[in-house]
């Protein structure tokens, strides 16, 4: 069995969907082989299309897609059509955002699941993760439902089934999340020499 | 302001409209610097040069002229969504915002910078295809009301499904 970890996060290192994949790949462990690509790096789709399932994994981008999945997306779709493969993979999506919503990035999986269409792939389940770059912070007691929603998921990846999308969010109160998203940009903002004023009224 | 977001041949669409000039009052962006480089998620445009990208292509202002009292979007239909371009317009226009959170209807939201006026946009969006499928529509009109609640509770405007952007959409 082989998994292809599909990763839509633009940063080189140190991104939540890097973090994710690495997670996936240890809970896979000996179940099978998983194999890693970059969406900003399209290439070695005889490779992508060998594997039995796809996992696309990104942050949420403005409501939506990263724009260089979209345009890994439509290559990998022009690939597919001029070089029909063996077999058809499951496809899977796992989307991450700092909102503390998971459901905020259900139109986003379905774009995934638009292109399983186009490409007539099976489509099986996404998951959204709310508070996803906050997670790896917060105690265990406030991850309970995303823990279960990723252990849910990656049960329907490992067995090839599907379901309706799983959203997470966090066990703190949206109110209590916002003055610790908002009290995390500070040190970043002083690192650079600005202010909170800075930010809210930028020099045109 | 109008502002006119397309993902067409710059010189047709031109032709199409020859009485669409960038001017004081229209501004078209297209890819016409070359190849829109993506955004990288450092969040430059907000915690070191707030409202402009550091990736320096000829599009790092998009925070500044991703902006106008109407807003048209003329985008290929991909997947339920923009095409790779014009998500490109609004990925690398975040820096319009701030990186603070607010509650807004129950949701959380990106805090907007002061707006002294409460002037919002008429945002009118235009996907263009042949075979859209009923899933995509559905997932392009919940991304366009999306947008809208992240661009400000005033923002009005339609979406709009057409085949023809050159006899469909009234500029």
């Amino acid at each position: 069995m082989k998994f292809a970890m599909i990763m839509g996060s633009p940063k080189p290192k140190g991104s939540m969907s890097s973090r994710l994949i690495e997670e996936m790949t240890t809970a896979i462990g000996n179940s099978g082989k998983v194999l890693i690509f970059n969406a900003a790096k399209p290439e070695r789709f005889n490779e992508v299309l060998s594997c039995d399932r796809l996992v696309f994994v990104y942050p949420l981008y403005f409501d939506s897609l990263p724009s260089h999945v979209i345009a890994y997306l439509e290559q990998l779709d022009a690939f597919i059509k001029a070089h029909p493969p063996e077999k058809n993979p499951s496809v899977y999506a796992v989307c991450n955002l700092g909102f503390y919503e998971g459901y905020q990035t259900r139109w986003s999986l379905g774009r995934i699941q638009c292109w399983a269409e186009a490409v007539g792939f099976p489509w099986k389940v996404g998951i959204g993760l709310g508070a996803g770059p906050f997670l790896p912070h917060l105690p265990p007691v406030a991850r309970i439902k995303t823990d279960k929603g990723r252990e849910q998921f990656l049960m329907l990846l490992l067995s090839d089934a599907g379901g309706d999308n799983i959203y997470t969010e966090p066990e703190i109160t949206k109110e209590m999340f916002v003055e610790m998203g908002n009290a995390n940009w500070i040190p970043s903002l002083e690192a650079n020499g600005l202010t909170v004023d800075d930010v809210m009224h930028p020099k045109k | 302001m109008k502002v006119i977001v397309h993902d067409l041949d710059p010189e047709v669409f031109l032709k199409a409209f020859p009485g669409l000039k960038n001017s004081e009052d229209v501004r078209i962006i297209t890819e016409t610097h070359g190849t829109m480089k993506k955004c990288i998620g450092c969040f430059g445009c907000w915690v070191k040069t707030p409202m402009h990208c550091i990736i320096q292509d000829g599009y790092n202002e998009m925070p500044t002229q991703f902006a106008g009292d109407e807003i048209f979007i003329i985008s290929r239909c991909v997947y339920g969504g923009y095409s790779r371009f014009v998500k490109n317009v609004f990925d690398r226009s975040i820096g319009s915002g701030t990186p603070f959170f607010e509650i807004r209807n129950g949701e959380l939201k990106h805090v907007g910078r002061e707006n002294k006026d409460n002037r919002f946009p008429i945002f009118n969006v235009y996907m263009y295809g042949d075979a859209i499928t009923d899933r995509e529509k559905e997932m392009m009109t919940g991304l366009y009301i999306a947008n809208k609640a992240n661009m400000g509770p005033g923002t009005t405007g339609e979406l709009h499904f057409i085949r023809d952007v050159y006899k469909e959409v009234p500029l």
